[in-house]
């Protein structure tokens, strides 16, 4: 193999970078979500009749825990395009 | 097992600009639509109060994307979203379901290559590595040629381009919405949320961190709606293609046809359908 | 030996040592939960042993995925450079911790849906319906996990340092990123299934909203896999 320039070594790290923030980010806001929305169905259980507050909530709670992994996503695409 | 991740590409000149597209999508998407507009036809010719078989499946359909249309966005609301929706679900549905169909013009085209064949006609047979992966080409100018050229039937919603088009006109259709159910300031209020949006707040708005992680929000929403239909039904269409050849095509693989065809395609139209719903209602 | 086929038997190891992982634990918890609740109900024992069976079965299927990416990483004629290594291990790395959240996550309706049953027996056809679609939405973690690690093992890379790290980025990306939505989109289906255990009658709005749940929990893995397809293919 031919040898390896700074400039390559700086992407290609900066590349397994993306792929390693992306996948651990993505650990902690898919089990949150999960907690999110099976509270949601439990307490569907109980109220039936507020159906459309709760699933309205849990929408909405949802995508507040899932805004670390958009911060995960904008990463991974920062240093894969910018980097 | 070399096509995968491979589409085919068409090219075209229109007024001096190259465009090009993907051909199987666009056929299988006309193919689909056809589909969809003669059984509509034929179910509408003859209404009764005691539906026949095609109308009462279109009954079930719609009554009860109704239900849950009106229980969410309201009785005016929810009625004037009824037949995008429902278009939108039957549309996704037929696209998922297609893909179990097999190639039957492909395997036509071989039946009748081999009885030609039998009677002296011109068809090379190659045999690649064993007898049930054989290469059948027909003479140049024979009559059944074009049906080893008719594109094998697949799902359009294999591809990114169908999920990310109809996810872009839910978006269109999801923000229009919201600027006139809330008008244009508080549309745009809605986006510094949590934070206050009165006095002040609202001309710092280029300091709200929120503004931009909302901004984003709505285009990730769009990206992984769209994704989610295309990785599904191509995830399912290369387990599929990677099991019948490890098989060598000598047993098709009925479960996987069945989980990913019609159970993974139904759930996932459903859920498209559901989530564009719950994107509406969050604009009210 | 040559590299590549190091790198592949290698990475058979990590795909089944790593995949069966979360289906063993899931498969326990079953287990666990249907002699919980036989303890406490004997009557109905023998609903409970078919319900756990059939919940194990489907659990199992994670498993299974691993099972088929290592037998192909094994078999294959590997033919290929010191590049093409670094795609079975990234392949390896993607089905093997991806397989982790899907197979404790497909766990937890299976322990809600023996639960149930021991509360109210009856019910124990709606259960398995709602367990069974709970459990096979949780696979989605695992089946995009599937689909990158077969794309990489069908990939022919150019050669070069970027290309092997961007190939190892979308292994972990995908690998890594499918673990906590498969364990949420367990959860959403256990505690519907706790749900509709208490009252068979609101099923069908449970199921709709588990559905929608489970869905919006996968989105991370979609960002993951939106990032493994760059790396693959874009860069």
């Amino acid at each position: 193999m031919e040898g390896i320039t700074g400039q390559e070594l700086i992407k290609a790290l900066a590349l397994l970078a993306a792929g390693i923030a992306m996948g651990f980010g993505a650990i902690g806001p898919g089990i949150g979500e999960g907690f999110a929305a099976g509270k949601a169905c439990e307490s569907l259980g109980k109220r039936p009749d507020e159906a459309n507050l709760i699933t309205r909530t849990m929408l909405i709670g949802q995508a507040v825990s899932e805004t670390t992994g958009i911060y995960s996503l904008v990463v991974a695409l920062i240093l894969i395009f910018v980097v | 097992m070399e096509s995968i991740g491979k589409v085919a590409v068409q090219t075209i000149t229109f007024l001096g600009h190259t465009i090009s597209f993907n051909p199987e999508m666009l056929y299988m998407t006309w193919l689909v639509m056809g589909i969809i507009i003669i059984i509509s036809f034929a179910a509408t010719r003859r209404l009764g109060v005691v539906p026949n078989k095609i109308q009462s499946i279109f009954e079930i359909i719609f009554s009860f994307l109704e239900e849950i249309l009106v229980s969410t966005l309201g009785k005016k609301d929810g009625a004037r979203f009824v037949p995008l929706i429902c278009t939108l679900f039957v549309f996704i549905l037929l696209s998922n379901w297609i893909g179990i169909i097999p190639n039957l013009f492909g395997f036509l085209g071989v039946i009748i290559a081999l009885v030609h064949k039998l009677f002296g006609g011109e068809v090379t047979v190659v045999v690649q590595d064993s007898i049930t992966n054989l290469m059948i080409t027909p003479a140049a100018g024979s009559w059944y040629r074009f049906l080893f050229k008719m594109p094998a039937i697949t799902e359009p919603t294999k591809y990114l381009s169908t999920g990310l088009g109809l996810a872009i006109i839910i978006f269109m259709v999801v923000h229009s919405f919201g600027i006139r159910t809330k008008g244009i300031s508080g549309y745009f209020k809605s986006y510094l949320e949590p934070l206050p949006s009165e006095g002040f707040w609202l001309y710092l708005f280029f300091l709200n961190p929120f503004f931009y992680m909302n901004i984003i929000s709505q285009f990730a929403n769009t990206l992984s709606h769209s994704f989610r239909l295309f990785g599904n039904i191509f995830g399912g269409g290369i387990i599929i293609v990677i099991v019948s050849e490890l098989l060598r095509y000598i047993m098709i693989p009925v479960g996987l046809f069945a989980f990913f065809g019609l159970f993974a395609g139904a759930i996932q139209a459903f859920v498209f359908t559901m989530l564009a719903v719950s994107y509406i209602a969050q604009q009210k | 030996m040559e590299f590549a086929k190091l790198c592949s038997i290698f990475a058979a190891g990590l795909a089944m040592g790593l995949g069966a992982i979360g289906s063993a634990v899931g498969e326990g918890f079953i287990a666990m939960k249907a002699v919980q609740t036989m303890s406490r109900q004997p009557g109905s024992a023998g609903k409970i042993v078919r319900v756990m069976l059939i919940g194990q079965a489907v659990t199992e299927t994670a498993a299974i995925f691993a099972l088929v990416v290592s037998l192909i990483l094994m078999f294959q004629d590997v033919t290929g450079d010191f590049v093409k290594g670094f795609t079975f291990i990234a392949a390896g790395i993607a089905i093997g911790f991806g397989t982790i959240g899907s197979g404790f996550g497909a766990g937890l309706p299976g322990g809600a849906a023996c639960e149930g049953i021991g509360k109210q027996p009856e019910n124990a056809d709606v259960l398995t319906i709602n367990m069974l679609i709970g459990q096979a939405v949780s696979q989605t973690a695992t089946i995009f996990s599937l689909t990158i690690a077969l794309i990489l093992i069908m990939l022919e890379p150019r050669s070069g340092i970027v290309k092997i790290c961007s190939i190892l980025g979308a292994g972990c990306a995908i690998g890594f990123g499918a673990i906590g939505p498969g364990i949420g989109d367990g959860i959403v289906a256990r505690n519907a299934n706790l749900a509709i255990g208490k009252d068979p009658a609101n099923m069908g709005l449970l199921t709709r909203t588990m559905l929608i749940g489970q869905a919006v929990t996968e989105t991370t893995d979609i960002y993951s896999m939106v990032v493994s397809l760059i790396l693959i293919f874009v860069i």
